[in-house]
């Protein structure tokens, strides 16, 4: 797994290999690697750890009651997992990991 | 799209899982919520949830929500919202006429509540103090006492020497 200066290189490197016509893609990447740092840099505040930890404790919490509990009316499971989705969509959006690898995947590919 | 715009998304998307939620946690109720930013209608009853968005003929939105809070504007909007809130409910006004009265009259009411700026509610509270001050009338201000606020109350009832409750000074 490649860090965000490597990333940061290879995507540089490949740039060099493409016409002017290509240059957008490259630094859509480049924009998005900093997006994922600053991210990443947010993700380490003490208050936003905790709204994290927060959201993670309620998926858990949601999870228990949806593989625990028999009777679940079909309006209210369906809630119970948008909610989860929502809830693990805002974790990854800070995580750092997933992000880079997302333009890892996008960088092979070229 | 920009993290401020990626997390205000998330925040309404959470607000309406809330709604959902609250409307099915009190299905025996009719929750009708109406969105002044987007001008949306949430209606639920019995776990029935429907939702619809008021527009006008031509399909664009005209604040209509956020026009019929504001007083001044409040008679120009209530019939285009009334006819979303048929179209949602599919009620015709004939046979649900009485409760369409009651939204306008409850709407009404609020948009005239709102329409009291803070600085005239304070105006109103001087005048009535100046009242009861230069009339040195105690009856007015018992009726009007809950309004004060805990200084006015003590400098009024030291003006009218007042010490015990309302029947005791009679």
């Amino acid at each position: 797994m490649a860090n965000t200066q490597e990333l940061r290189q290879i995507i540089e490197n490949k740039r060099a290999e493409y016409s002017d016509e290509d240059q957008p893609q490259f630094q859509k990447l480049v924009a998005d690697l900093q997006k994922a740092d600053a991210m990443d840099a947010l993700a380490q505040h003490w208050a936003m750890k905790e709204f994290l930890e927060l959201l993670k404790g309620r998926i858990a919490g949601l999870n228990q009651v949806l593989s625990e509990k028999r009777k679940i009316d079909e309006l209210e499971r369906e809630n119970m997992l948008d909610r989860k989705e929502l809830y693990q969509e805002f974790i990854n959006l800070f995580d750092l990991q997933k992000q880079k690898n997302t333009i890892e995947e996008i960088i092979k590919t070229l | 799209m920009s993290l401020i715009q990626t997390i205000k998304d998330w925040n309404l998307r959470r607000k309406m899982l809330n709604i959902q939620q609250f409307a099915h946690a009190h299905r025996h109720f009719l929750v009708i919520i109406a969105d002044p930013k987007d001008d949306t209608i949430f209606v639920s009853y019995r776990d029935k949830q429907l939702s619809g968005k008021i527009s006008s003929a031509d399909g664009q939105g005209h604040e209509v929500v956020k026009r019929l809070l504001k007083h001044s504007t409040f008679h120009s909007s209530i019939d285009r919202f009334l006819a979303s809130l048929v179209d949602v409910l599919k009620c015709s006004v004939e046979k649900g006429s009485d409760f369409y009265k009651f939204i306008d009259g409850a709407v009404f009411s609020i948009s005239q509540a709102l329409s009291k700026r803070p600085e005239d509610k304070d105006a109103e509270i001087n005048k009535l103090m100046n009242l009861i001050a230069e009339g040195k009338d105690v009856e007015l201000y018992h009726r009007h006492k809950k309004r004060f606020t805990r200084e006015s109350r003590e400098y009024l009832e030291s003006l009218l020497f007042i010490n015990a409750e309302p029947s005791a000074t009679k």
